[in-house]
C-alpha cells in the first residue's frame, strides 16, 4: 500500500512539473543607438513571480517562467539594446508587471498579449519614468502554436516599446535630460508625462448552448441558440449568437380582426448585449429596429401588403455560476410596436435554460 | 600579364570590401536612428493582396502614399486626406506604431520591407488579413 501510494505521489509531482513551461527571449541583432544611457541593474518589483498561466490544446493549465531568472533575461535583453560606454548615465530599472495572456476574444480570433509595467531609476534612486504597455495581437483562433511560440517576441517588442517611451519622453521634456554634470537633469522632470495604464485582464471566452421558451399575448415558440462571448468587467458585450426558433399562433386574433392568414418578413437592425452586474450574471438588453413586409389574406382570400418597421426592447438576465463548465439560466421580457395590421403592440416573457462550456 | 592579375587582384579586393561594407551597412538597417534604415522613404501604395489575390487602389487612393522621415514623423495620405503624425518602428515586434495629431494609433505589421517595396499588414479588424504593397518608384530620392 505504501508503494503505491509513493508512486501516485511520485506520478503527481511529475504531472505537475509538466504544467510549468519555460520560454527564453531570443537573442536579435538589434540596438538603440545613440543614447547617453544604458540599464545597469534590473529590480523585480513583481507581485507574480511567473509569466502566466495558459492553456494548452487539451486544455491543461500551463504555467509560464523564463528559463533564467527575470532580471537575467531581461539584462541581456537591455545590453544588447543598449551597450554600456563609459561617457553614459547608468539607469535602473524596475519590473513591476510582467504578464503574458491570451484568450478567445471572438468567435474567430484569438489575442495574445503581453503587459508590462516598468519604472525607470536614475542611480540616486530617482524615478525618471514609469511605462505600462499592453503588447496585443490577434491570431485566427485555431493558430495555439503560432500564439505559444511567438509569446516570447511580444515580451521583446514591449519591452523595446517601453524603451522608446523613456527615450522619447526624455527627449520631450529636456534636451539632454539626462546627463547634467554626470548626473540625471531633474529640472525638467519627466515624471509629468509618464501615465500608468491600469491593468485589465483579457476576458474568458464563454461558450453557451441554451433552449429558450417565449410566450406573448397571441404565440407560444421556442428557440435554440449558441451563444459565444468574451468577457469584460466594464464594456457592454457584444455576443456572437446564432440560432434556430419557431412560434404558433396561441389565439384567434387573426381572424378576428379580418384575416385569413399574415405571413411577416422583417430583418432587425439595432443592438443586443450584456452587461456584467457582478461575476456569473449579467443583465442581457436588446433595442431593435424591425423593417420589413407583412403579407395579409382577408376572409375572401384577397392578397395585401403591408409596410412593417417598429421597435422591439429586451431587458433580462443570465445567470452563469461557474464559469469553465455548467448550466446558463435566463430570464427575460421584452415588449414590441409594430406598423402592422393585426398584432401591433405585443409583450411577453421567455425562460432559458442551458449549458456553458 | 601580371599587371592584369594584379587589376583583377585589386578589383577583387575593392569587391569584397564593397561587400563587406554592403553587408554592415545591411546589418545596421535595424538600429532606428540609422539613416540607412530602409523604412525612411516615400512609399507609394501599389495594391492589395487578399489571399493571393492581387486588388489595384481605388480611384481616390491613386495618389495614397506614406513617407517615413528620419525625424520619426511621417506624412500620409489615405483616399486623397492628408495626414501627419510621430512614428515608432518597433523591431521586435515588426511593426510601425503610427500616432496622429489627434492622438489615435495605428499599428502595422512590417511584412516585408527591401529598398524598393514595403508590404504591412495593418492591426485593423476589417483589414487584418489584407496585405498593403507600397513601392518606391524614385531610389534615388535624397530626403
Amino acid at each position: 500500500m505504501k508503494t503505491f501510494i509513493s508512486i501516485l505521489f511520485i506520478l503527481f509531482i511529475c504531472s505537475s512539473s509538466f504544467s510549468q513551461k519555460t520560454i527564453d527571449l531570443k537573442k536579435v541583432s538589434f540596438e538603440i543607438k545613440n543614447q547617453n544611457f544604458y540599464i545597469d541593474s534590473i529590480i523585480d518589483n513583481r507581485q507574480v513571480l511567473h509569466l502566466g498561466v495558459i492553456e494548452d490544446d487539451f486544455n491543461n493549465k500551463e504555467t509560464l517562467r523564463f528559463e533564467n531568472d527575470i532580471t537575467t533575461t531581461i539584462k541581456h535583453f537591455m545590453h544588447a539594446a543598449l551597450p554600456k560606454t563609459d561617457d553614459q548615465v547608468p539607469v535602473t530599472l524596475g519590473i513591476n508587471k510582467l504578464t503574458i495572456e491570451e484568450a478567445q476574444t471572438s468567435i474567430d480570433k484569438r489575442t495574445a498579449r503581453v503587459y508590462v509595467e516598468l519604472y525607470f531609476y536614475a542611480e540616486n534612486g530617482e524615478e525618471l519614468h514609469k511605462v505600462a504597455h499592453f503588447e496585443d495581437q490577434v491570431f485566427p483562433v485555431s493558430n495555439v502554436t503560432e500564439i505559444y511560440e511567438t509569446h516570447e517576441q511580444r515580451i521583446r517588442a514591449a519591452l523595446e516599446y517601453c524603451l522608446w517611451s523613456f527615450i522619447n519622453t526624455q527627449k520631450a521634456n529636456t534636451t539632454n535630460s539626462l546627463i547634467k554634470d554626470g548626473m540625471p537633469d531633474t529640472e525638467g522632470s519627466t515624471q509629468e508625462a509618464s501615465a500608468i495604464e491600469t491593468y485589465v485582464p483579457l476576458g474568458k471566452w464563454f461558450n453557451m448552448l441554451t433552449f429558450k421558451r417565449m410566450t406573448d399575448r397571441h404565440n407560444e415558440g421556442w428557440n435554440v441558440s449558441y451563444t459565444g462571448f468574451s468577457d469584460h468587467e466594464k464594456d457592454f458585450i457584444i455576443p456572437f449568437v446564432i440560432g434556430y426558433g419557431q412560434s404558433s399562433a396561441k389565439s384567434d386574433a387573426v381572424k378576428e380582426r379580418g384575416y385569413n392568414s399574415v405571413d411577416s418578413y422583417a430583418l432587425g437592425f439595432g443592438f443586443n448585449g450584456f452587461i456584467k452586474i457582478i461575476p456569473g450574471i449579467y443583465a442581457d438588453l436588446g433595442l431593435n429596429v424591425p423593417i420589413g413586409m407583412e403579407v395579409l389574406r382577408d376572409l375572401e382570400n384577397k392578397k395585401s401588403n403591408n409596410f412593417l418597421i417598429g421597435l422591439r426592447a429586451n431587458q433580462g438576465v443570465k445567470i452563469i455560476p461557474w464559469k469553465d463548465f455548467g448550466v446558463v439560466i435566463g430570464a427575460g421580457f421584452f415588449q414590441q410596436w409594430q406598423t402592422s395590421k393585426v398584432i401591433n403592440r405585443n409583450y411577453g416573457f421567455a425562460l432559458e435554460l442551458g449549458i456553458n462550456f | 600579364m601580371f599587371k592584369i592579375k594584379e587589376r583583377i587582384k585589386g578589383h577583387n579586393i575593392a569587391y569584397k570590401l564593397f561587400l563587406f561594407m554592403a553587408i554592415i551597412i545591411g546589418n545596421s538597417g535595424y538600429a532606428q536612428d540609422d539613416k540607412t534604415t530602409p523604412l525612411i522613404n516615400i512609399w507609394h501604395l501599389d495594391n492589395y493582396d487578399m489571399g493571393g489575390q492581387e486588388y489595384g487602389p481605388k480611384k481616390k487612393e491613386k495618389d495614397d502614399y506614406i513617407f517615413f522621415k528620419e525625424d520619426m514623423t511621417y506624412t500620409s495620405k489615405s483616399e486623397g486626406k492628408e495626414e501627419a503624425g510621430t512614428y515608432i518602428l518597433n523591431n521586435n515586434g515588426a511593426y510601425i506604431l503610427m500616432s496622429d495629431k489627434n492622438g489615435e494609433t495605428i499599428k502595422a505589421y512590417i511584412i516585408s520591407i527591401s529598398k524598393k517595396s514595403l508590404v504591412l499588414k495593418y492591426d485593423i479588424n476589417e483589414i487584418r488579413n489584407i496585405e498593403v504593397h507600397y513601392n518606391s518608384p524614385n531610389q534615388t530620392h535624397k530626403l
